[in-house]
């Protein structure tokens, strides 16, 4: 009993933060409708989101990149298909390898660090402070980091993923034996638009996902008796797991339906 | 200026904290110190006079506030952070506004700093300044000297309330009996949420001060019954 009891609380935790996830998702389009949301400080938040993660990106594209030509030479040795390498690599790096990662990459930097910065701030009153000035902290302080997240990894696909592509091309080239522009030739003769916005379009999934969780998980924060160092800890361990399940089970769930077809 | 008139305020606070009956009236250019131990309820007024917690008490006064930690925005300029509560509160000429104010309290080289760059009487005077600049009628400290050395603090209080007649009515919690009660007009003392003495400073020490920081025996032990963990 003490199991099922254990096992109910989880689920109805987890069942209450998706409906939160749902409520807040709702309000803050909503606000984006109508404009509400501070635009200064969501081009502010993006500008250092996006920096701060460049690094990390140009590490996990290489490694990324190094893996797609591994893998993908393997099957150009079997079925002596050099010609759709390309092809397979950008379908990889574009859609569903590179997005992937990506979004996990990116659940990791920039969402822990918006639940980090937003958990401190309700933690040490400065969500009261905007407050006390007439601010609603939410369009102002939140939704902001939201925007800029989703913001931030539909800026980093196109990049991002060509570099994963680029790498894989020398990778493969170096140790496959595979010609560059045999490769590039299979991108430009294969690969349709359709692919590509697929791979955008989970993107953006990705990224809304990435900041509603880590946003969740740091407003949580405020409405909790605990604002400790370690329930400030707990709320980016939360936003992040949630933010990795979120992204894995968007994939897999984009796939299901056809998005790989 | 108007004067603040509070009539039995009621609020309830985080962990169970029932404030109140709380009455005051502080008139423009006055200050109240709010005494009372950790846990009192003195931030929780502070928070209640602010609209920042719910309670029976509702106005339409502009508040600046200054928290116990500063509360700035670390990843904004000093400036950034003035000059924000400038444009909130459409103030005119809100950069000129946020320039002033800071150079008003010692820190005009100092806008483009961010919070981390400053010590903790800087980021205190930033706060000030972020409070003032948007010229309140409703000034709130919350243990605006705490950790602060003994010339900080009097600098700090130097700012916040040496501004004389035209300053708004301000309300001050402390736990610094020797550098701020001597400042004030008044004292109001609050015990587990309750006002236990209200009045003059003066009068304070007659009623018996010690009782301002008596520790709650639901959150403090008593040293008696404190152990040595090694």
């Amino acid at each position: 009993m003490a199991v099922l009891a254990a096992l109910g609380e989880v689920v109805l935790q987890r069942a209450g933060d998706l409906g939160a996830l749902l409520l807040s998702a709702r309000r803050a389009l909503a606000a984006g409708g109508r404009l509400h949301i501070d635009a200064v400080e969501t081009l502010r938040q993006t500008h250092r989101l996006f920096f701060d993660a460049v690094p990390l990106v140009l590490v996990a594209g290489v490694a990324v990149g190094g893996v797609v030509a591994m893998q993908g030479l393997m099957y150009v040795a079997r079925y002596s298909a050099s010609e759709v390498f390309g092809w397979a690599a950008a379908l990889s790096a574009y859609r569903d390898v590179g997005p992937l990662l990506l979004g996990c990459g990116l659940a990791a930097r920039i969402g822990a660090r918006v639940t980090a910065e937003l958990a401190v701030m309700a933690a040490r009153e400065r969500l009261d402070a905007v407050r006390a000035l007439g601010l609603d902290p939410e369009p102002t302080v939140v939704w902001p980091r939201l925007v800029a997240t989703v913001a931030c990894s539909t800026l980093f696909w196109a990049p991002a993923c060509t570099l994963v592509l680029g790498v894989a091309f020398v990778v493969a080239s170096l140790i496959g034996d595979q010609r560059i522009a045999t490769s590039v030739w299979s991108v430009v003769s294969y690969v349709d638009a359709g692919t590509l916005v697929n791979g955008l379009l989970r993107m953006v999934l990705f990224g809304l996902i990435v900041g509603l969780s880590s946003c969740h998980a740091a407003v949580s924060v405020e409405a909790s008796e605990d604002r400790s160092a370690g329930a400030i800890g707990r709320a980016v361990y939360a936003g992040s797991v949630l933010s990795l399940a979120g992204v894995v089970v968007a994939n897999a769930v984009v796939s299901l339906l056809g998005g790989t077809g | 200026m108007r004067a603040l008139e509070v009539i039995e305020l009621r609020a309830q606070g985080r962990g169970g904290l029932v404030l109140g009956p709380v009455s005051l009236r502080v008139e423009p250019g006055q200050v109240v110190a709010v005494l009372g131990a950790t846990g009192a309820g003195k931030s929780l007024l502070l928070a209640a006079l602010a609209g920042l917690a719910p309670s029976t008490f509702a106005h339409e006064l502009t508040v600046g506030m200054v928290f116990q930690s500063a509360a700035l925005d670390e990843a904004c300029s000093a400036f950034d952070n003035v000059a924000r509560a400038t444009r909130a509160r459409n103030v005119p000429s809100p950069e000129d506004a946020a320039r002033a104010a800071l150079a008003a309290v010692g820190l005009g080289d100092a806008l483009t700093k961010l919070p981390r760059q400053l010590s903790g009487g800087m980021r205190r005077r930033v706060a000030l300044a972020r409070a003032l600049a948007v010229a309140p009628e409703l000034l709130l400290l919350d243990d605006p000297t705490a950790g602060l050395d003994p010339r900080t603090t009097r600098e700090v209080l130097a700012l916040a309330l040496g501004r004389g007649s035209n300053a708004p009515p301000t309300v001050l919690a402390t736990h610094d009996l020797d550098e701020v009660v001597p400042r004030v007009d008044r004292v109001l003392v609050l015990e587990a949420g309750r006002v236990v003495f209200a009045g003059a400073p003066d009068e304070l020490s007659r009623h018996g001060a010690a009782r301002a920081f008596a520790p709650r025996p639901d959150l403090a032990p008593s040293l008696a019954e404190a152990r040595w963990p090694f």
